[in-house]
C-alpha cells in the first residue's frame, strides 16, 4: 500500500480504481455531512453577493471583465426590490440545501453572484474575495444542470431529487475549484516572476507596509505595533523570510493534493485556514469564504469520525 | 485516428488529480474574467508599494470605509486605472505621471466618490469637515528601511 493511499484512508493503492470512479468515491461522502456542507455553503454563497449595489457605478467600458464584455450588467446598480430579490435568493438556497431541484434553486444564486460580482469587478479595480464562491456555485449549478452519471439512467427524477453520485459529484467538482485556485494563484506568482518569487520574498515587507496602512486609512484603527518588528524580521533575516513565504507558495503550489481523501482535505485544510490566519494577522487582508470554504469541503467537520475511522464503507 | 484519439484518452484517465489539472490551466488562461480569476494578488513583488486616502481640509486623515462604504485599496486601484487612461496613450507609465496628470485622475476618483459620502457618518465624527482631500503615497525600501514620499495631493473638494 503506498503512503499517499494509506494517509489518505485507504487500504488498497490509488491506481486500483476503475477510471469510470471518480476520485470523490475515495471520500465516501454520506447524506448527512453533505446536507451540512449544502447548508452552510448555502450561507457563505448569501453573504459572499454583495447586495449594496447603490454603492456601484456604471462598468467602466477599459476594464470590463466577464460577461460585460457582451452583456451590458449597469443595470445591476439600479435593482429594485432588492428585499424580494434577497428572499428569493434565501428560499432558493434553503431548496438547495435540502437536496432538491438544485439547479433551479441554485439559480438567484448564481445570477446575483456572477451579474453583481462582475458589475463590481468591472469598475476599475478588482477584488478577489468572492471569485472562489463563485465559481463553485456555477460548478456545482452545472453539475445538477447535467446531472449524468455511469450508474444510473437520466430521468426527472435526476433533477427533482439528485441521487447520491450527483449530489458526491457536486462536491468533489466545488473541491476541484478549491483546489485548483489555490494552485493558479501559486502558478501566477512564479510565471509574473520569471520564478524569482522567493528570491523577492523581502519585497513583500512593502506590501505589508501598504496593506496595514491600507486598514489604518479606511478605519483609522491604528497600525499593529508587531508591523514595524516584522518589517524589520524580513529586512534583518531575509533567508528567513523566504523560507515563511515560501511555503506559503509551496501550500499553494501543491494544493491538489486535497483530492487525495478525506485525511489529506482535512490537515490541508486546515494548513491553508493557518494560511489565511497567518495572512489576516501580518497582511490585514482577511479571506473570510477561503477560509470558511475551506472549513465546509476540506475540513468538513461533521464528516470528522469517519475521516478518521479506521476504514470508510468502500473499504478504502 | 480512432485509435489515437482513444489513446490520448486512456491516458487522460490514468492522468491523477487531471480534474484539477484541468481547472488550473483553464482558470490560467482564461484570467481575470469574473467569475473566474488566476488570483495574481501579490504575484509581482516590485520595489514599491503606494496608497491613497482621503484627509479633511486640515490633511487629518478621514477613515475611508466608514465614511464610504469602500476601501482605500479598492479607491487606489481605480485611481491607477485612471491615471493609466491618462498616461498609457502618451507611452508613459504612471511612475512617470506629471502632478497635472496625477490631478485629473485624482479628480475623475473625486467625482466618483463624492456621491457616496455618507453624511451622517461624517456628522458622526464629530468633526468641523468642510473640504475632502485625496492623498497618494508611495513606500519604497532604502537601505533596508522603508521610507514613504511625501504625500501627493491629487485632489481637493469643499463640502
Amino acid at each position: 500500500m503506498s503512503f499517499l493511499s494509506r494517509f489518505g484512508g485507504g487500504a488498497a493503492p490509488l491506481p486500483s480504481l476503475s477510471p469510470q470512479r471518480l476520485t470523490i468515491d475515495r471520500f465516501n461522502l454520506g447524506s448527512f455531512e453533505m446536507l451540512i456542507m449544502r447548508l452552510a455553503f448555502a450561507a457563505v454563497a448569501y453573504f459572499a453577493i454583495k447586495w449594496e449595489v447603490g454603492s456601484l457605478h456604471d462598468a467602466n467600458p477599459d476594464k470590463l471583465t466577464g460577461i460585460a464584455h457582451w452583456i451590458n450588467i449597469d443595470g445591476f446598480q439600479h435593482l429594485e426590490a432588492i428585499g424580494l430579490w434577497k428572499i428569493l435568493t434565501v428560499i432558493g438556497l434553503m431548496i438547495y440545501a435540502a437536496g432538491i431541484l438544485p439547479a433551479l434553486s441554485l439559480f438567484p444564486a448564481l445570477f446575483f453572484s456572477i451579474g453583481i460580482g462582475t458589475l463590481a469587478n468591472s469598475q476599475g479595480a478588482i477584488n478577489h474575495s468572492t471569485q472562489l464562491v463563485s465559481m463553485i456555485l456555477l460548478g456545482q449549478f452545472l453539475v445538477y444542470l447535467i446531472p449524468l452519471h455511469f450508474a444510473s439512467k437520466l430521468g426527472p427524477m435526476s433533477w427533482i431529487k439528485p441521487s447520491l453520485p450527483v449530489q458526491q459529484r457536486a462536491i468533489y467538482v466545488s473541491l476541484v475549484v478549491f483546489a485548483a485556485a489555490y494552485v493558479v494563484s501559486g502558478w501566477t506568482k512564479l510565471d509574473r516572476s520569471d520564478g524569482e518569487w522567493i528570491e523577492r520574498v523581502p519585497m513583500l515587507a512593502l506590501q505589508l507596509q501598504k496593506s496595514n496602512w491600507s486598514e489604518y486609512y479606511d478605519t483609522l484603527k491604528p497600525v499593529p505595533a508587531t508591523l514595524e518588528t516584522v518589517v524589520s524580521l524580513m529586512n534583518e533575516h531575509p533567508t528567513l523570510a523566504r523560507i515563511f513565504f515560501g511555503g506559503g507558495l509551496f501550500v499553494e503550489l501543491f494544493a491538489f493534493l486535497i483530492l487525495i481523501g478525506r485525511r489529506w482535505a482535512f490537515f490541508y485544510g486546515l494548513i491553508i485556514i493557518v494560511m489565511h490566519m497567518s495572512i489576516s494577522r501580518l497582511m490585514q487582508l482577511d479571506f473570510w469564504y477561503h477560509i470558511l470554504v475551506a472549513l465546509i469541503f476540506a475540513v468538513n467537520v461533521p464528516g470528522i469520525l469517519k475521516t478518521f475511522r479506521r476504514r470508510n464503507d468502500l473499504g478504502l | 485516428m480512432a485509435n489515437f484519439l482513444s489513446l490520448i484518452q486512456r491516458l487522460w484517465k490514468r492522468l491523477p488529480f487531471r480534474h484539477v489539472l484541468a481547472a488550473t490551466v483553464l482558470l490560467s488562461i482564461i484570467g481575470e474574467q469574473y467569475p473566474f480569476s488566476n488570483f495574481p494578488m501579490y504575484s509581482s513583488l516590485g520595489d514599491e508599494s503606494d496608497v491613497l486616502y482621503i484627509t479633511d481640509q486640515t490633511d487629518n486623515p478621514l477613515p475611508m470605509h466608514t465614511l464610504f462604504g469602500t476601501s482605500t485599496s479598492t479607491q487606489k486601484k481605480v485611481f491607477m486605472t485612471e491615471l493609466k487612461a491618462i498616461c498609457n496613450p502618451k507611452d508613459r507609465d504612471t511612475s512617470d505621471a506629471l502632478p497635472e496628470e496625477r490631478s485629473q485622475a485624482g479628480a475623475a476618483l473625486m467625482e466618483k466618490l463624492f456621491p457616496r459620502l455618507k453624511r451622517h457618518e461624517l456628522d458622526e465624527l464629530g468633526r468641523n469637515v468642510t473640504a475632502l482631500k485625496i492623498y497618494y503615497k508611495v513606500f519604497q525600501l532604502e537601505a533596508g528601511d522603508i521610507a514613504g514620499s511625501k504625500p501627493m495631493l491629487v485632489a481637493e473638494r469643499s463640502l
